[in-house]
Protein backbone atom coordinates (compact mmCIF):
# COMPACT_ATOMS: atom_id res chain seq x y z
CA UNK A 1 0.00 0.00 0.00
CA UNK A 2 1.47 3.23 -1.06
CA UNK A 3 2.10 6.01 1.64
CA UNK A 4 -0.38 8.50 -0.83
CA UNK A 5 -3.31 5.62 -0.59
CA UNK A 6 -2.40 5.71 3.19
CA UNK A 7 -2.37 9.64 3.72
CA UNK A 8 -5.87 9.59 1.73
CA UNK A 9 -7.46 7.09 3.56
CA UNK A 10 -6.64 8.77 6.53
CA UNK A 11 -8.27 12.21 5.45
CA UNK A 12 -11.13 10.40 4.73
CA UNK A 13 -11.62 8.97 8.20
CA UNK A 14 -10.64 11.94 9.55
CA UNK A 15 -13.67 13.58 7.53
CA UNK A 16 -15.91 11.36 9.13
CA UNK A 17 -14.81 11.43 12.92
CA UNK A 18 -14.14 14.85 12.81
CA UNK A 19 -17.22 16.11 11.54
CA UNK A 20 -19.87 16.44 14.57
CA UNK A 21 -23.05 16.41 12.18
CA UNK A 22 -21.77 13.17 9.96
CA UNK A 23 -20.45 11.20 13.10
CA UNK A 24 -24.34 11.79 14.49
CA UNK A 25 -25.41 10.44 11.63
CA UNK A 26 -23.23 7.82 10.75
CA UNK A 27 -23.44 6.65 14.68
CA UNK A 28 -26.21 8.11 16.27
CA UNK A 29 -29.09 8.30 14.60
CA UNK A 30 -28.63 4.50 13.87
CA UNK A 31 -28.71 3.70 17.47
CA UNK A 32 -31.94 6.00 18.02
CA UNK A 33 -33.70 4.33 15.47
CA UNK A 34 -32.61 1.00 16.50
CA UNK A 35 -33.69 1.52 19.87
CA UNK A 36 -37.07 3.18 19.18
CA UNK A 37 -38.44 0.04 17.34
CA UNK A 38 -36.75 -2.13 19.97
CA UNK A 39 -39.22 -1.02 22.49
CA UNK A 40 -42.03 -0.70 20.54
CA UNK A 41 -44.57 -3.64 21.58
CA UNK A 42 -44.56 -5.05 18.43
CA UNK A 43 -43.94 -8.43 19.65
CA UNK A 44 -42.89 -11.41 17.68
CA UNK A 45 -42.59 -11.45 13.63
CA UNK A 46 -41.80 -13.52 10.55
CA UNK A 47 -44.18 -16.46 11.35
CA UNK A 48 -44.37 -15.57 15.29
CA UNK A 49 -40.97 -17.04 15.32
CA UNK A 50 -38.62 -14.29 15.82
CA UNK A 51 -38.77 -10.91 18.34
CA UNK A 52 -39.16 -7.79 16.13
CA UNK A 53 -35.77 -6.36 18.36
CA UNK A 54 -33.81 -9.27 16.09
CA UNK A 55 -35.25 -8.80 13.16
CA UNK A 56 -34.64 -5.13 12.58
CA UNK A 57 -31.39 -5.16 13.91
CA UNK A 58 -29.92 -6.65 10.32
CA UNK A 59 -32.24 -4.29 8.87
CA UNK A 60 -30.62 -1.13 10.84
CA UNK A 61 -27.48 -2.12 9.78
CA UNK A 62 -28.13 -2.55 6.10
CA UNK A 63 -30.11 0.67 6.51
CA UNK A 64 -27.06 2.38 7.96
CA UNK A 65 -24.93 0.98 5.19
CA UNK A 66 -26.97 1.89 2.30
CA UNK A 67 -27.03 5.54 3.98
CA UNK A 68 -22.81 5.62 4.18
CA UNK A 69 -23.22 5.83 0.06
CA UNK A 70 -26.09 7.32 -1.15
CA UNK A 71 -26.21 10.07 1.51
CA UNK A 72 -22.27 10.12 3.22
CA UNK A 73 -20.52 9.77 0.15
CA UNK A 74 -22.58 11.30 -2.68
CA UNK A 75 -22.63 14.50 -0.15
CA UNK A 76 -18.72 14.17 0.29
CA UNK A 77 -18.07 14.41 -3.28
CA UNK A 78 -20.20 16.89 -4.22
CA UNK A 79 -19.04 18.95 -1.26
CA UNK A 80 -15.58 18.68 -3.06
CA UNK A 81 -16.42 19.16 -6.32
CA UNK A 82 -18.65 21.86 -5.48
CA UNK A 83 -15.63 24.41 -3.24
CA UNK A 84 -13.05 22.82 -6.29
CA UNK A 85 -11.32 21.01 -3.31
CA UNK A 86 -11.22 17.77 -6.05
CA UNK A 87 -8.70 19.94 -8.18
CA UNK A 88 -6.08 19.99 -5.40
CA UNK A 89 -5.88 16.31 -6.00
CA UNK A 90 -6.08 16.19 -9.70
CA UNK A 91 -2.98 18.31 -10.04
CA UNK A 92 -1.16 16.05 -7.98
CA UNK A 93 0.48 12.77 -9.77
CA UNK A 94 -1.99 10.28 -7.61
CA UNK A 95 -4.19 8.55 -9.87
CA UNK A 96 -7.70 8.77 -10.02
CA UNK A 97 -7.89 5.31 -8.81
CA UNK A 98 -6.18 5.92 -5.70
CA UNK A 99 -8.18 8.47 -5.04
CA UNK A 100 -11.55 5.77 -5.36
CA UNK A 101 -10.14 3.16 -3.91
CA UNK A 102 -8.86 5.22 -0.71
CA UNK A 103 -12.36 6.33 -0.24
CA UNK A 104 -14.11 3.15 -0.86
CA UNK A 105 -11.78 1.51 1.82
CA UNK A 106 -12.81 4.02 4.57
CA UNK A 107 -16.23 3.90 3.87
CA UNK A 108 -16.14 -0.18 3.92
CA UNK A 109 -14.20 0.68 7.28
CA UNK A 110 -17.03 2.44 8.48
CA UNK A 111 -19.65 -0.09 7.30
CA UNK A 112 -17.61 -2.56 9.58
CA UNK A 113 -17.34 -0.54 12.79
CA UNK A 114 -21.32 0.11 12.09
CA UNK A 115 -22.11 -3.53 12.64
CA UNK A 116 -20.13 -3.98 15.10
CA UNK A 117 -21.24 -1.19 16.73
CA UNK A 118 -24.92 -1.59 16.19
CA UNK A 119 -24.31 -5.22 17.20
CA UNK A 120 -22.84 -4.75 20.33
CA UNK A 121 -25.43 -2.28 21.74
CA UNK A 122 -28.67 -5.24 20.37
CA UNK A 123 -26.60 -7.15 22.58
CA UNK A 124 -26.34 -5.75 25.63
CA UNK A 125 -29.50 -3.46 25.62
CA UNK A 126 -32.08 -5.88 23.91
CA UNK A 127 -30.07 -9.73 23.92
CA UNK A 128 -30.17 -9.70 20.42
CA UNK A 129 -28.99 -13.15 18.66
CA UNK A 130 -25.71 -12.60 16.94
CA UNK A 131 -24.61 -15.72 15.35
CA UNK A 132 -20.85 -16.87 15.93
CA UNK A 133 -20.35 -16.33 12.49
CA UNK A 134 -19.92 -12.79 12.72
CA UNK A 135 -17.22 -12.64 9.88
CA UNK A 136 -19.85 -13.43 7.67
CA UNK A 137 -21.89 -10.03 8.46
CA UNK A 138 -18.45 -8.79 7.74
CA UNK A 139 -18.27 -9.89 4.15
CA UNK A 140 -22.34 -8.42 3.49
CA UNK A 141 -20.72 -5.26 4.93
CA UNK A 142 -17.84 -5.44 2.46
CA UNK A 143 -20.81 -5.91 -0.51
CA UNK A 144 -23.39 -3.28 0.73
CA UNK A 145 -20.79 -0.88 1.22
CA UNK A 146 -18.93 -1.64 -2.14
CA UNK A 147 -22.89 -1.23 -4.03
CA UNK A 148 -23.93 1.76 -2.27
CA UNK A 149 -20.84 3.67 -2.29
CA UNK A 150 -20.74 3.33 -5.83
CA UNK A 151 -24.45 4.69 -5.79
CA UNK A 152 -22.92 7.89 -4.49
CA UNK A 153 -20.15 8.10 -6.91
CA UNK A 154 -22.83 8.40 -9.29
CA UNK A 155 -25.03 10.36 -8.13
CA UNK A 156 -21.98 12.62 -7.72
CA UNK A 157 -21.71 12.33 -11.52
CA UNK A 158 -25.71 14.17 -11.67
CA UNK A 159 -25.29 16.27 -8.86
CA UNK A 160 -23.20 19.67 -8.82
CA UNK A 161 -24.78 21.18 -6.23
CA UNK A 162 -26.50 19.89 -2.60
CA UNK A 163 -30.16 21.18 -4.04
CA UNK A 164 -29.01 18.93 -7.28
CA UNK A 165 -28.62 16.07 -5.32
CA UNK A 166 -31.51 16.47 -2.73
CA UNK A 167 -34.29 14.96 -4.85
CA UNK A 168 -31.79 12.49 -6.48
CA UNK A 169 -30.89 11.27 -2.96
CA UNK A 170 -34.36 10.67 -1.95
CA UNK A 171 -35.53 9.05 -5.52
CA UNK A 172 -33.10 6.35 -4.65
CA UNK A 173 -33.16 6.02 -0.93
CA UNK A 174 -36.52 6.49 0.04
CA UNK A 175 -37.42 3.16 -2.33
CA UNK A 176 -34.66 1.19 -0.57
CA UNK A 177 -35.62 2.43 2.87
CA UNK A 178 -39.16 1.60 2.76
CA UNK A 179 -39.35 -1.54 0.45
CA UNK A 180 -35.94 -3.18 1.49
CA UNK A 181 -37.11 -5.76 3.36
CA UNK A 182 -35.39 -3.45 6.86
CA UNK A 183 -38.78 -2.52 9.02
CA UNK A 184 -40.87 -5.37 8.09
CA UNK A 185 -40.61 -8.41 6.20
CA UNK A 186 -41.26 -8.33 2.17
CA UNK A 187 -44.20 -10.83 2.20
CA UNK A 188 -45.57 -8.17 4.14
CA UNK A 189 -45.91 -5.72 0.55
CA UNK A 190 -48.39 -6.24 -2.10
CA UNK A 191 -47.65 -8.24 -4.93
CA UNK A 192 -46.26 -5.59 -7.33
CA UNK A 193 -44.47 -3.88 -4.66
CA UNK A 194 -42.64 -7.93 -3.44
CA UNK A 195 -41.49 -8.07 -7.15
CA UNK A 196 -39.86 -4.78 -6.69
CA UNK A 197 -38.56 -5.23 -3.69
CA UNK A 198 -36.78 -8.38 -4.79
CA UNK A 199 -34.65 -6.48 -7.41
CA UNK A 200 -33.43 -3.64 -4.33
CA UNK A 201 -29.88 -4.86 -3.50
CA UNK A 202 -30.58 -3.94 -0.12
CA UNK A 203 -33.20 -6.24 0.36
CA UNK A 204 -30.54 -8.83 -0.06
CA UNK A 205 -28.29 -6.76 2.36
CA UNK A 206 -30.73 -6.75 4.92
CA UNK A 207 -31.86 -10.92 3.97
CA UNK A 208 -28.23 -11.74 4.15
CA UNK A 209 -27.30 -10.36 7.51
CA UNK A 210 -30.43 -11.70 9.27
CA UNK A 211 -29.47 -15.05 7.99
CA UNK A 212 -26.18 -14.90 10.07
CA UNK A 213 -27.49 -13.79 13.20
CA UNK A 214 -30.65 -15.67 12.98
CA UNK A 215 -28.53 -18.90 12.31
CA UNK A 216 -31.49 -20.22 10.63
CA UNK A 217 -29.92 -19.86 7.14
CA UNK A 218 -28.04 -22.40 4.94
CA UNK A 219 -24.96 -22.24 3.31
CA UNK A 220 -26.91 -22.16 0.18
CA UNK A 221 -29.34 -19.09 1.31
CA UNK A 222 -25.82 -16.97 2.50
CA UNK A 223 -25.05 -17.54 -0.74
CA UNK A 224 -28.37 -16.53 -2.90
CA UNK A 225 -27.97 -13.55 -1.07
CA UNK A 226 -23.90 -13.11 -1.08
CA UNK A 227 -24.74 -14.10 -5.20
CA UNK A 228 -27.48 -11.17 -6.12
CA UNK A 229 -24.98 -8.65 -4.08
CA UNK A 230 -22.04 -9.85 -6.13
CA UNK A 231 -24.07 -9.09 -9.26
CA UNK A 232 -25.14 -5.74 -8.33
CA UNK A 233 -21.67 -5.08 -7.45
CA UNK A 234 -21.01 -6.11 -11.05
CA UNK A 235 -23.39 -4.35 -12.65
CA UNK A 236 -22.78 -0.98 -10.95
CA UNK A 237 -19.29 -1.48 -11.32
CA UNK A 238 -19.39 -1.15 -14.86
CA UNK A 239 -21.72 1.58 -15.14
CA UNK A 240 -19.32 3.91 -13.21
CA UNK A 241 -16.73 2.66 -15.10
CA UNK A 242 -18.79 3.92 -18.00
CA UNK A 243 -20.23 7.12 -16.30
CA UNK A 244 -17.71 7.85 -13.38
CA UNK A 245 -15.07 10.75 -14.13
CA UNK A 246 -12.91 12.83 -11.67
CA UNK A 247 -11.91 15.69 -14.36
CA UNK A 248 -13.93 17.25 -16.81
CA UNK B 1 16.88 33.70 -15.44
CA UNK B 2 18.40 31.48 -18.45
CA UNK B 3 17.44 31.23 -22.62
CA UNK B 4 16.35 27.76 -21.56
CA UNK B 5 12.21 26.97 -22.48
CA UNK B 6 10.50 25.17 -19.64
CA UNK B 7 7.44 25.47 -20.96
CA UNK B 8 6.89 25.54 -25.25
CA UNK B 9 3.01 25.96 -25.66
CA UNK B 10 2.17 25.25 -29.74
CA UNK B 11 -1.11 25.85 -31.17
CA UNK B 12 -3.06 25.66 -28.41
CA UNK B 13 -6.54 24.84 -28.72
CA UNK B 14 -9.28 24.61 -26.35
CA UNK B 15 -12.83 24.24 -27.38
CA UNK B 16 -16.00 22.83 -25.21
CA UNK B 17 -19.05 21.44 -26.23
CA UNK B 18 -22.14 23.48 -25.16
CA UNK B 19 -25.91 22.19 -23.49
CA UNK B 20 -28.09 22.61 -26.85
CA UNK B 21 -29.69 25.37 -24.02
CA UNK B 22 -26.50 28.01 -24.15
CA UNK B 23 -25.88 27.30 -28.16
CA UNK B 24 -25.06 30.26 -29.60
CA UNK B 25 -25.49 30.91 -32.96
CA UNK B 26 -26.46 27.99 -33.45
CA UNK B 27 -23.28 26.58 -32.29
CA UNK B 28 -22.78 24.03 -29.99
CA UNK B 29 -19.40 24.37 -29.32
CA UNK B 30 -17.56 27.33 -27.55
CA UNK B 31 -13.91 27.86 -28.89
CA UNK B 32 -12.28 29.15 -25.47
CA UNK B 33 -8.65 28.83 -26.56
CA UNK B 34 -7.65 29.83 -30.16
CA UNK B 35 -4.28 28.44 -30.82
CA UNK B 36 -1.63 29.92 -28.77
CA UNK B 37 1.61 30.50 -28.96
CA UNK B 38 4.58 30.31 -26.05
CA UNK B 39 7.62 29.93 -24.43
CA UNK B 40 8.88 30.30 -20.87
CA UNK B 41 12.30 30.44 -19.81
CA UNK B 42 13.54 29.11 -17.09
CA UNK B 43 13.78 31.54 -13.65
CA UNK B 44 11.38 33.92 -15.29
CA UNK B 45 8.06 34.95 -14.03
CA UNK B 46 5.76 35.04 -17.00
CA UNK B 47 2.36 36.05 -16.27
CA UNK B 48 -0.65 35.97 -18.64
CA UNK B 49 -2.92 38.83 -18.40
CA UNK B 50 -6.41 39.35 -19.34
CA UNK B 51 -10.02 40.20 -18.08
CA UNK B 52 -12.16 37.61 -17.15
CA UNK B 53 -12.98 34.78 -19.74
CA UNK B 54 -10.30 35.57 -21.88
CA UNK B 55 -8.63 31.99 -22.01
CA UNK B 56 -5.78 32.61 -18.70
CA UNK B 57 -7.52 29.70 -16.05
CA UNK B 58 -8.00 27.29 -19.25
CA UNK B 59 -4.55 27.77 -20.73
CA UNK B 60 -2.93 27.08 -17.12
CA UNK B 61 -5.12 23.90 -16.48
CA UNK B 62 -4.38 22.28 -19.73
CA UNK B 63 -0.70 22.65 -18.51
CA UNK B 64 -1.56 21.37 -15.28
CA UNK B 65 -3.57 17.79 -16.49
CA UNK B 66 -6.57 19.20 -15.02
CA UNK B 67 -8.03 19.27 -18.71
CA UNK B 68 -6.80 18.02 -21.94
CA UNK B 69 -6.60 20.69 -25.15
CA UNK B 70 -8.57 19.74 -28.27
CA UNK B 71 -5.56 21.23 -30.43
CA UNK B 72 -1.88 22.08 -30.15
CA UNK B 73 0.93 20.94 -28.09
CA UNK B 74 2.68 21.34 -24.66
CA UNK B 75 6.09 20.23 -23.71
CA UNK B 76 7.14 21.50 -19.77
CA UNK B 77 10.58 20.45 -19.00
CA UNK B 78 10.96 18.70 -22.41
CA UNK B 79 7.73 16.12 -20.91
CA UNK B 80 4.05 16.15 -22.98
CA UNK B 81 1.19 16.99 -20.77
CA UNK B 82 -0.84 14.57 -21.92
CA UNK B 83 1.59 11.35 -22.28
CA UNK B 84 3.53 11.84 -19.49
CA UNK B 85 1.22 13.86 -17.81
CA UNK B 86 2.23 12.22 -14.15
CA UNK B 87 5.99 13.09 -14.34
CA UNK B 88 4.87 16.57 -15.86
CA UNK B 89 2.71 16.60 -12.16
CA UNK B 90 5.67 15.64 -9.90
CA UNK B 91 8.04 18.40 -11.13
CA UNK B 92 5.45 21.52 -10.86
CA UNK B 93 3.52 22.92 -8.31
CA UNK B 94 0.45 24.52 -8.69
CA UNK B 95 -1.66 27.49 -6.72
CA UNK B 96 -5.53 27.23 -7.76
CA UNK B 97 -7.74 30.18 -7.99
CA UNK B 98 -9.51 28.59 -5.27
CA UNK B 99 -8.21 28.61 -1.24
CA UNK B 100 -10.59 26.08 -0.32
CA UNK B 101 -9.48 22.62 1.73
CA UNK B 102 -10.69 19.69 3.12
CA UNK B 103 -12.35 20.45 6.57
CA UNK B 104 -11.44 19.38 9.95
CA UNK B 105 -8.04 19.08 9.25
CA UNK B 106 -4.84 21.40 10.06
CA UNK B 107 -2.15 23.26 7.82
CA UNK B 108 0.07 21.16 9.13
CA UNK B 109 -1.72 17.98 8.41
CA UNK B 110 -2.63 19.23 4.95
CA UNK B 111 0.80 19.80 3.37
CA UNK B 112 1.98 16.13 5.30
CA UNK B 113 -1.36 15.04 3.16
CA UNK B 114 0.19 17.34 -0.22
CA UNK B 115 3.50 16.15 0.11
CA UNK B 116 2.66 12.48 0.41
CA UNK B 117 0.84 12.68 -2.74
CA UNK B 118 3.97 13.28 -4.49
CA UNK B 119 5.87 10.98 -2.75
CA UNK B 120 7.65 13.44 -0.13
CA UNK B 121 7.65 14.07 3.31
CA UNK B 122 7.62 17.76 4.31
CA UNK B 123 9.18 20.06 7.15
CA UNK B 124 6.05 21.58 7.95
CA UNK B 125 7.74 24.13 10.10
CA UNK B 126 9.93 25.48 7.79
CA UNK B 127 7.10 25.53 5.01
CA UNK B 128 4.85 27.27 6.90
CA UNK B 129 7.93 29.83 7.70
CA UNK B 130 8.18 30.75 4.64
CA UNK B 131 4.72 32.11 4.19
CA UNK B 132 4.96 33.52 8.24
CA UNK B 133 2.34 31.01 9.46
CA UNK B 134 4.15 28.78 11.83
CA UNK B 135 1.89 29.73 14.85
CA UNK B 136 -1.01 28.49 12.74
CA UNK B 137 0.22 25.14 12.35
CA UNK B 138 -2.59 23.53 14.28
CA UNK B 139 -5.33 25.90 13.20
CA UNK B 140 -7.41 24.97 9.97
CA UNK B 141 -8.11 26.76 6.91
CA UNK B 142 -11.07 27.98 8.20
CA UNK B 143 -9.85 30.19 10.68
CA UNK B 144 -7.17 32.20 8.49
CA UNK B 145 -7.89 35.66 7.17
CA UNK B 146 -8.10 35.74 3.21
CA UNK B 147 -4.44 36.96 2.76
CA UNK B 148 -3.43 34.04 4.91
CA UNK B 149 -5.27 31.56 3.20
CA UNK B 150 -3.28 32.73 -0.25
CA UNK B 151 -0.14 32.60 1.75
CA UNK B 152 -0.56 28.94 2.84
CA UNK B 153 -2.13 27.96 -0.53
CA UNK B 154 1.30 29.02 -1.63
CA UNK B 155 2.68 26.96 0.72
CA UNK B 156 1.55 23.73 0.22
CA UNK B 157 2.65 24.20 -4.02
CA UNK B 158 5.92 24.12 -2.97
CA UNK B 159 5.32 20.98 -1.44
CA UNK B 160 7.10 18.54 -3.96
CA UNK B 161 10.09 21.44 -4.36
CA UNK B 162 8.93 22.12 -7.91
CA UNK B 163 10.83 23.55 -10.47
CA UNK B 164 7.98 25.40 -12.20
CA UNK B 165 5.07 26.45 -10.03
CA UNK B 166 1.54 27.84 -11.60
CA UNK B 167 -0.36 30.51 -9.82
CA UNK B 168 -3.94 31.47 -10.62
CA UNK B 169 -4.61 34.82 -9.64
CA UNK B 170 -2.91 34.90 -6.83
CA UNK B 171 -4.43 38.06 -5.16
CA UNK B 172 -7.64 38.06 -6.59
CA UNK B 173 -9.89 39.28 -3.21
CA UNK B 174 -6.92 40.25 -1.23
CA UNK B 175 -6.92 43.95 0.24
CA UNK B 176 -3.57 46.15 -0.76
CA UNK B 177 -1.69 45.47 1.99
CA UNK B 178 -2.09 41.27 1.53
CA UNK B 179 -1.54 41.68 -1.97
CA UNK B 180 1.83 43.26 -1.45
CA UNK B 181 2.59 40.72 1.09
CA UNK B 182 2.05 38.11 -1.87
CA UNK B 183 3.78 40.08 -4.13
CA UNK B 184 6.92 39.57 -2.02
CA UNK B 185 6.76 36.20 -1.94
CA UNK B 186 6.37 35.29 -5.16
CA UNK B 187 9.36 37.36 -6.40
CA UNK B 188 11.09 35.06 -3.04
CA UNK B 189 9.92 32.11 -4.32
CA UNK B 190 11.71 32.90 -7.54
CA UNK B 191 14.53 34.43 -6.64
CA UNK B 192 15.16 30.74 -5.34
CA UNK B 193 15.08 29.74 -8.81
CA UNK B 194 11.60 28.84 -9.44
CA UNK B 195 10.05 29.76 -12.21
CA UNK B 196 7.02 31.29 -12.18
CA UNK B 197 3.83 31.26 -14.11
CA UNK B 198 1.04 32.94 -13.48
CA UNK B 199 -2.60 34.19 -14.47
CA UNK B 200 -3.78 37.75 -13.47
CA UNK B 201 -6.28 40.52 -14.11
CA UNK B 202 -4.44 42.86 -11.92
CA UNK B 203 -2.48 45.57 -14.55
CA UNK B 204 -0.32 46.64 -11.24
CA UNK B 205 0.07 42.98 -10.83
CA UNK B 206 1.64 42.09 -13.80
CA UNK B 207 3.83 45.32 -13.82
CA UNK B 208 5.65 44.94 -10.98
CA UNK B 209 5.93 41.27 -10.91
CA UNK B 210 6.42 39.95 -14.39
CA UNK B 211 9.29 39.56 -16.78
CA UNK B 212 7.03 38.98 -19.51
CA UNK B 213 3.70 39.18 -20.39
CA UNK B 214 0.81 37.59 -22.70
CA UNK B 215 -1.82 39.70 -23.22
CA UNK B 216 -4.69 37.48 -23.80
CA UNK B 217 -8.29 38.38 -25.04
CA UNK B 218 -11.03 36.44 -26.44
CA UNK B 219 -8.72 32.79 -26.32
CA UNK B 220 -6.52 34.53 -28.54
CA UNK B 221 -2.44 36.46 -27.50
CA UNK B 222 -2.65 39.91 -28.83
CA UNK B 223 0.80 40.50 -27.36
CA UNK B 224 3.73 38.91 -25.36
CA UNK B 225 6.92 41.14 -23.82
CA UNK B 226 8.42 42.07 -21.10
CA UNK B 227 6.04 45.02 -19.59
CA UNK B 228 8.15 48.21 -20.17
CA UNK B 229 8.71 47.38 -24.07
CA UNK B 230 4.96 46.75 -24.54
CA UNK B 231 4.28 49.97 -23.09
CA UNK B 232 7.13 52.02 -24.82
CA UNK B 233 5.80 50.59 -27.73
CA UNK B 234 2.98 52.42 -27.60
CA UNK B 235 2.35 55.41 -29.98
CA UNK B 236 1.21 57.69 -27.00
CA UNK B 237 2.47 57.70 -23.47
CA UNK B 238 -0.04 60.03 -21.70
CA UNK B 239 -3.72 59.42 -21.56
CA UNK B 240 -6.59 61.27 -20.10
CA UNK B 241 -10.02 59.82 -18.71
CA UNK B 242 -13.03 61.38 -17.63
CA UNK B 243 -16.55 60.98 -16.56
CA UNK B 244 -19.82 62.37 -18.44
CA UNK B 245 -23.09 62.40 -17.06
CA UNK B 246 -23.95 62.42 -20.78
CA UNK B 247 -22.73 60.78 -23.66
CA UNK B 248 -20.86 62.94 -26.19
CA UNK B 249 -20.24 63.34 -29.94
CA UNK B 250 -16.31 62.01 -30.59
CA UNK B 251 -16.25 64.50 -33.21
CA UNK B 252 -15.77 67.47 -30.77
CA UNK B 253 -12.27 66.20 -30.62
CA UNK B 254 -11.43 66.01 -34.26
CA UNK B 255 -10.33 70.02 -34.10
CA UNK B 256 -7.31 68.88 -31.63
CA UNK B 257 -4.40 67.00 -33.90
CA UNK B 258 -2.37 65.69 -30.82
CA UNK B 259 -5.45 63.58 -29.58
CA UNK B 260 -4.38 60.23 -31.30
CA UNK B 261 -7.89 57.93 -30.46
CA UNK B 262 -10.93 58.34 -28.95
CA UNK B 263 -12.39 55.39 -26.75
CA UNK B 264 -16.01 56.38 -25.80
CA UNK B 265 -17.33 53.95 -23.57
CA UNK B 266 -19.92 56.10 -21.57
CA UNK B 267 -19.85 57.29 -19.17
CA UNK B 268 -16.19 56.93 -19.02
CA UNK B 269 -14.05 59.18 -22.41
CA UNK B 270 -10.74 58.13 -22.67
CA UNK B 271 -8.45 60.47 -24.61
CA UNK B 272 -4.77 58.96 -25.62
CA UNK B 273 -2.31 62.21 -26.04
CA UNK B 274 0.88 63.34 -27.60
CA UNK B 275 0.95 66.04 -25.92
CA UNK B 276 0.49 67.73 -22.42
CA UNK B 277 0.00 71.32 -23.94
CA UNK B 278 -3.54 70.46 -24.92
CA UNK B 279 -5.07 69.92 -21.56
CA UNK B 280 -6.40 73.19 -21.58
CA UNK B 281 -7.76 73.05 -25.01
CA UNK B 282 -9.35 69.59 -23.72
CA UNK B 283 -11.47 71.33 -20.62
CA UNK B 284 -12.21 74.47 -22.88
CA UNK B 285 -13.76 71.99 -25.42
CA UNK B 286 -16.08 70.01 -22.73
CA UNK B 287 -17.05 73.82 -21.32
CA UNK B 288 -18.18 75.23 -24.78
CA UNK B 289 -20.50 71.42 -25.38
CA UNK B 290 -21.62 72.55 -22.25
CA UNK B 291 -20.58 68.80 -21.09
CA UNK B 292 -20.73 68.19 -17.61
CA UNK B 293 -17.75 65.92 -16.37
CA UNK B 294 -15.80 64.70 -13.52
CA UNK B 295 -13.08 62.42 -12.12
CA UNK B 296 -10.92 64.13 -14.85
CA UNK B 297 -7.16 61.92 -14.65
CA UNK B 298 -4.19 62.47 -16.72
CA UNK B 299 -1.59 59.91 -16.44
CA UNK B 300 0.99 58.38 -18.33
CA UNK B 301 0.71 54.70 -20.32
CA UNK B 302 0.45 51.30 -18.80
CA UNK B 303 -0.76 47.98 -19.31
CA UNK B 304 -4.02 48.94 -19.58
CA UNK B 305 -3.32 51.62 -22.13
CA UNK B 306 -1.32 48.61 -23.98
CA UNK B 307 -4.88 46.23 -23.41
CA UNK B 308 -6.64 49.20 -24.86
CA UNK B 309 -4.77 49.43 -27.93
CA UNK B 310 -4.69 46.09 -28.32
CA UNK B 311 -8.28 45.30 -28.54
CA UNK B 312 -10.11 48.56 -28.74
CA UNK B 313 -11.77 47.88 -25.21
CA UNK B 314 -11.18 49.76 -21.63
CA UNK B 315 -10.02 46.96 -19.94
CA UNK B 316 -12.21 45.72 -16.74
CA UNK B 317 -10.51 44.27 -14.13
Amino acid sequence: MTRSFTQLFKMNMRMIYRNPTGLFFTLVMPVLIYVILSVLPIGKIAGDRVNYSDFVLPGIIALTIMQGGIYGLAYYMIDLKSRNVIKRFLVTPISQAEFIFSLLASRVLIAILQLVFLSVIGWLLFDATIGVNIVFAFGFAVLGSGIFSIFGFLISVFADSYEAAAPITAAVGLPLTFLGNIFYPIEALPGFLQTFAKILPITYLASGIRSVYDQTATWGGWGYDAGILLIWLLVMTVIALKLFKLKE
Amino acid sequence: MSNVNVIEVTDLKKEYQLPRREAKNNSRSFEAVKGISFQVARGEIFGILGPNGAGKTTTLEIIEGLKTQTGGTIKVLGLDNILDRQAVQKKIGVQLQSSEYMQHMSLGELLELFASLYGKTVNIENLLSLVNLVDKQHSQVKELSGGQKQRFTLASSLVNEPEIIFLDEPTTGLDPRARRDVWELIKDFNKKGITIVMTTHYMEEAEFLCDRVAVMDSGQILAINNPKTLIEDLSHTTQVSFLTDEAIDPQIWDSISQIEKVYNDHPKVVLEITSLDILGEIVEKLKHNNVSFSSFTVRTASLEDVYLDLTGKVYQE
